[in-house]
């Protein structure tokens, strides 16, 4: 699905459910027990996700995007603090976990310019079916 | 040339809605020497009244007419060819600029001593509420030495960034008379003279997503004839990087860029037909021009790999999958 198929918070919702993005949560807060994580995209996709899934049990330390030009812990979204994307390295996390639908481009750029000192693992929150992903890897090729 | 003097030119034609808010941004800019030549392409609304009232209240705001529509390329040109400025910038007649967008622009392009300066956007889409990935936000950072790798980064919008006057008349870099890509074809002639580049994270651009702006209706400019339009901006370049002594040094970044128009345009081929002539076009260049067959032959371009490119991208899948 394209970003233009998306038209309300349900077509998000609806995907989440097609994606199984609930078993796909299980498994990954078993991956991630005790990391340290960082969620890169604060946009309305991450947060539909956290308004109908329970992300209680993924150590969430801050929750970063490319329009926060400050961090601190007094700013919060969703609940958590705000680190601006130049500030993740101070952070520390284990992993950062992008938020959002379309994510390579994203995670190629973190990996290349933003986060290329940064001793993380970064990848996506969601896990995309196959040919989804490899239809966003051609279209970004 | 005046030094410090900025130019910003605005192509425009039937602005009526928005060259007012686009003018207000520009004079309401922190930095304060600058000039702003419009250069209206034959508009049939009020868009040269509305402009003549703040040539009128600010002498920093001039208008020239063209006395015929000729397009965005040529529109540009003439404002290229009266600016006094010491940098160039644009600015799309539906958009606008940050307050600080000049000051930091400059100030950054003389204080790291770069031949090129590249700020980030921010979409705002008049359309929907859900955003799109702003693809201009993947640009060099802080400052970088251009070599093959990083120019093709650079993406082929003018507007994010700023350029010396002195390197544009230097190579008589100009958008290509009548062409659609004409942007295109100014970035890589640009990026082919310049030697260094600072990438400014801060979004300093708004970039205004509307229905019928020229880049939503982009597959109207990419339909027909035009499609054809992107040949010429290969061999527009061509030429530029021949007369001007650079091909044995650019031909890697050339052949990357032919390779992302072609792709490009091939996208846009509604049948095999059509699909069959951009080919043929293609390789009629090459023929002409005399270019290594083996190496520039249309297929041969499009299956421009590299086994270091593919052990990357295999690379960057795996990080996309939780196994």
């Amino acid at each position: 699905m394209t970003n233009k198929e998306f038209k309300s918070k349900d077509d998000y919702i609806k995907y989440l459910k097609k994606i199984n993005f609930k078993k796909h949560l299980k498994k990954i807060e078993k991956i991630l027990k005790d990391k340290k994580i960082v969620i890169y995209g604060a946009g309305i996709f991450f947060e539909i996700i956290q308004e109908n899934y329970d992300l209680s049990n993924l150590n969430i330390i801050a929750i970063s995007d490319r329009k926060f030009s400050e961090s601190g812990a007094n700013e919060k979204i969703f609940g958590y603090p705000v680190c601006a994307l130049a500030d993740i390295a101070k952070l520390s996390p284990d992993y950062v976990l992008v938020g959002t639908i379309k994510f390579i481009k994203i995670i190629q750029d973190l990996e290349s310019q933003h986060l290329k000192d940064v001793n993380c693992i970064i990848k996506p929150l969601i896990n995309k079916p196959f040919f989804e992903l490899l239809k966003e890897f051609w279209s970004c090729a | 040339m005046q030094k410090g003097l900025i130019s910003i030119i605005i192509p425009v034609y039937n602005a009526g809605k928005f060259i007012e808010r686009c003018l207000q941004s520009l004079l309401g800019q922190t930095y304060s020497n600058i000039e702003i030549l419009c250069v209206d392409d034959c508009s049939h609304d009020n868009s040269c009244e509305l402009i003549n009232e703040f040539v009128k209240k600010d002498n920093r705001v001039k208008l020239f007419q063209n006395k015929e529509n000729s397009g965005p390329a040529t529109t540009r040109n003439v404002g290229l060819d009266n600016a006094n400025g010491e940098f160039i910038m644009f600015c799309d007649n539906d958009d606008e600029y940050k307050p600080t967008m000049c000051e930091v622009m400059v100030n950054t392009l003389i204080k790291e001593d770069v031949d090129l300066g590249i700020c980030r956007s921010e979409i705002f889409n008049l359309d929907l509420d859900i955003g799109a990935y702003n693809y201009t936000n993947k640009i060099p950072l802080e400052r970088q030495i251009l070599n093959q790798d990083n120019r093709v980064a650079i993406n082929v919008f003018v507007w994010n960034k700023i350029y010396k006057k002195e390197l544009i008349d230097k190579y008589a870099i100009r958008f290509p008379d009548g062409l659609m890509g004409e942007d295109t074809a100014f970035i890589i002639m640009y990026c082919a003279v310049a030697k260094s580049v600072f990438g400014i994270i801060e979004p300093l651009y708004n970039f205004i997503l509307r229905p019928n702006s020229a880049t939503n209706t982009i597959g109207k400019f990419n339909s027909g004839n035009r499609l054809f339009d992107r040949i010429k901006i290969i061999e527009y370049v061509y030429d530029f990087l021949i007369e001007n002594d650079l091909f044995d040094t650019q031909e890697q970044y050339f052949k990357e860029m032919a390779k992302l128009e072609l792709d490009y345009i091939s996208g846009f081929a509604k049948s095999k037909n059509v699909a069959w002539k951009i080919k043929k076009t293609y390789n009629n260049f090459v023929k002409r021009k005399k270019l290594n067959w083996k190496k520039y032959n249309y297929s041969a371009i499009r299956c421009l790999f590299s086994f270091a490119r593919v052990k990357e991208s295999i690379k960057l899948f795996k990080k996309c999958v939780w196994i």
